[in-house]
């Protein structure tokens, strides 16, 4: 037997080749498939994902529950699984589709700056070949608001309804003094009540606010433009005045309520973990009033049901000079179908799904949201959630409607109406100064994004 | 062409097999560096003339970017102001700190080994743990600190909520997590001879002298070394201020890095986001040499140039 010795080099030179081989094998093209995939049976065998993601964190379970139900699965097709992501963040989102390589559909993101840069596909010949979805069916301004021109943007589906309410902790209500069953109507009295219910310790530290003008949905330009009865965007022209007297007017009510507090004060509170985001002072009762819409009574039902039973609601302000405008918005939640997605008819196939009774049921009891398919809302019990009655029931009395987020640069606005109040609150700059400078930045963003 | 021939021809078969096994083993590297540092640096570049929002295709539009920022962009000189602030302070601040505790860690100190591994800790805790925990101490409301101020009757300290108290609140931050400048500090002393001290103590000189004159330029290197490092560090400074403040209240902790952040994926300016990033690299080059320019003032190298 003679022994071989191997030298360093030999070695190195035999595993550089062995590995190179194993990473060109790797890479290779894989080679046909085996024969007992042919077939037609095989074939319809083959199992598919349907991929959609969503920024809310709170739809899981629902979407879990929905998934399993047969006529999910069936109507999907059997084999098909339904691959849902929750809490996931724009970023994410912007990442899959720069690189080519999205999910399949994706909701509760900037639909019409997504649809702006051409990411999405138009769906109407798919709801046209629906069996399912009857637009008809469908709260017109819900489903107006899934359209930008002749093109409908995303399937309108999951929630839509009502968008602006005052909803109030009545027993802080009346702890404060106040009658719960009189609520403001107007700035003004929002502003009393305000001062009332919110406390303070005695080195003047904030304890409890009032209201936050401008948590969830008050914090929107859309908001506060309809609240002083505004219209800062012409969806027709495509077109926005950003730089008018009532906007100004708007912010500096707002500033009001952040001046009585103190504006470290807020950014304390605000910085406190579980109590700086969308509604969670609320839910937390360091806040009493939050303006918000219809899915606040089931959210906080489900979350915090103990404070829930004290929720109640009524109309968004609007200044004194507008006394007895009811002011609402609306628009839809949306499946969008991108472009590059694998399976545009699987997903095509979920939003489709979502109109029927099971899921709406699903979502309603599990997540406390409303979708306005007009045949299913009378089915509806109003006396589920506390204060959910308000807006079942007072549709018909609304003045001012709007259908809400359709500039394509709405979510820039928003950041940067922010930005700006928070100067006017801190007496940096006039209200004046500050939607002149909106203006501006919006006509920057407008021009940068080629719009 | 006879020239090149003979000049190859210098080669034996065994070097050329060298220079092939030499190139095939360094390719794995060579390739990752290629694609994943060159190719994206030269890209942002490009990206940086364009306008670009991930999603269409980019469109050029020369210097632009560069001139919007200088001369339109609402937040870029608040954004530089915050920067210089925070990195004027917190890295000279944080160096000098490093540099004194480290002195007195070498010091016999009783559990000396028990404060060394304590300072350290900060440096392995993760960023978002070490945020967290910095919220509960200097929250207004909840926070401990103020906490205790309320329960002696002083006026608590607004420390992320207040624009004036923001950013020397993150400056405290960073001063605290100085645990591996600590640790490379406490190397460099270990390695200053003793006899220079026993030499210095011969000739008089007391603890201050001793310091001033031998352990200050033997570790003048090292002080360098961690000024160059903290600079590039605090100049990209992003976790802590962004899960803090998130850059507020009132933009006064708006960090380079989070305008970059805000630009590239709250308002797809990916191009503006690459232009902001050639010019933080320009601002650190240039702030990095003239470090190094100065270093021949003050730095000792054993008597080298």
């Amino acid at each position: 037997m003679t022994m071989q010795s191997i030298s360093r080099r030999d070695f190195l030179r035999t595993s550089g080749l062995v590995a190179g081989s194993a990473a060109l094998a790797a890479c290779a093209a894989p080679g046909p498939a085996p024969a007992a995939s042919e077939g037609n049976d095989t074939m319809a065998a083959e199992p598919q994902t349907i991929s959609w993601w969503y920024a809310w964190g709170n739809l899981d379970p629902a979407v879990e529950s929905i998934s399993q139900l047969e006529s999910f699965k069936a109507h999907i097709g059997e084999n098909t699984t339904l691959d849902y992501r929750g809490s996931t963040n724009n970023e994410a989102v912007l990442t899959a589709l720069a690189a080519g390589d999205p999910p399949d559909g994706g909701s509760n993101m900037d639909y019409p700056g997504l649809w702006s840069r051409g990411v999405c596909l138009p769906v109407n010949d798919m709801v046209d070949s629906s069996e399912i979805i009857d637009p008809n069916e469908v709260v017109d301004a819900v489903w107006q608001g899934g359209f930008y021109g002749a093109d409908l943007i995303g399937v309108p589906s999951i929630e839509s309804f009502l968008w602006y309410g005052l909803n109030y902790n009545a027993q802080h209500v009346e702890e404060a003094g106040l009658d719960p069953d009189d609520p403001p109507l107007t700035w003004e009295g929002v502003m009393e009540w305000h001062k009332e219910l919110s406390q303070f310790d005695d080195g003047g530290n904030v304890l409890r606010i009032g209201l936050d003008p401008i948590d969830a949905m008050a914090g929107e330009p859309d908001f506060i433009a309809t609240s002083y009865g505004h219209t800062w965007w012409n969806d027709e022209e495509q077109t926005f005045h950003l730089d008018h007297e009532l906007m100004a007017q708007g912010i500096e009510t707002q500033a009001e309520f952040f001046r009585f507090i103190g504006p470290d004060n807020f950014a304390g509170l605000r910085s406190v973990e579980g109590q700086g985001t969308w509604g969670a002072a609320f839910n937390a009762e360091v806040q009493s009033m939050i303006i918000e819409g219809y899915w606040h009574a089931g959210e906080t039902t489900i979350q915090k049901p103990e404070v829930a039973v004290h929720n109640r609601a009524t109309w968004a302000p609007v200044p004194a000079f507008r006394e007895g405008a009811k002011i609402m918005a609306t628009g839809p939640h949306m499946v969008q179908i991108y472009r590059d997605g694998k399976n545009p008819d699987g997903i095509f196939k979920v939003a489709e799904f979502l109109h029927t009774e099971e899921p709406l049921n699903i979502i309603f009891h599990e997540v406390g949201w409303i979708m306005g398919i007009q045949s299913w809302l009378p089915t509806i019990d109003a006396d589920t959630f506390p204060g959910l009655r308000f807006y079942i029931d007072n549709i018909e009395e609304v003045t001012d409607w709007i259908v809400g987020r359709r500039s394509p640069i709405h979510w820039f606005v928003n950041t940067q109406l922010w930005d700006l109040r928070e100067q006017v609150y801190r007496d940096l700059i006039t209200p004046q100064e500050a939607v002149t400078e909106l203006q501006k930045r919006a006509e920057d963003e407008w021009e940068a994004q080629g719009l | 062409m006879a020239a090149s021939t003979e000049k190859v021809s210098r080669y034996t078969p065994q070097e050329w097999r060298n220079l092939r096994l030499g190139l095939l083993f360094v390719s794995p590297w060579a390739l990752g560096f290629l694609l994943f540092t060159i190719y994206p640096l030269l890209s942002s570049l490009y990206y940086s003339l364009t306008r670009y929002d991930l999603l269409r295709p980019p469109v050029f539009l020369g210097a632009k970017n560069y001139l919007t920022l200088f001369f339109d962009d609402p937040h870029f000189w608040n954004v530089m102001y915050n920067t210089l602030f925070y990195v004027g302070l917190s890295v000279p601040f944080g160096v000098g700190a490093a540099f004194i505790i480290a002195n007195m860690l070498n010091s016999r100190i009783v559990a000396r080994s028990f404060f060394r591994s304590v300072i350290y800790v900060p440096s392995i805790v993760p960023a978002v743990a070490s945020a967290m925990v910095w919220q509960f101490l200097m929250n207004v409301q909840y926070g401990a600190v103020n906490g205790v101020l309320r329960y002696f009757g002083l006026p608590i300290i607004p420390f992320l909520s207040n624009p004036g108290w923001a950013k020397p609140s993150l400056i405290l931050v960073a001063i605290w997590a100085q645990g591996a400048a600590v640790v490379i500090f406490l190397a460099a002393l270990q390695d200053v001879p003793r006899s220079l001290y026993e030499a210095a103590t011969v000739d008089g000189a007391n603890l201050w002298h001793r310091f001033r004159n031998v352990t200050i330029p033997l570790t003048s290197p090292i002080i360098l070394f961690n000024l160059i490092m903290g600079l590039i560090v605090a100049f990209q400074e992003f976790t802590v201020p962004w899960l803090l403040t998130e850059g507020g209240p009132m933009n006064s902790t708006e960090f380079y890095l989070i305008h970059l952040y805000r630009n590239a994926f709250e308002y797809l300016r990916m191009g503006k986001a690459s232009a902001l990033a050639w010019i933080l690299f320009l601002i650190i080059v240039v702030f990095s040499l003239i470090i190094f320019k100065s270093s021949a003032r003050w730095v000792y190298y054993g008597g080298e140039k």
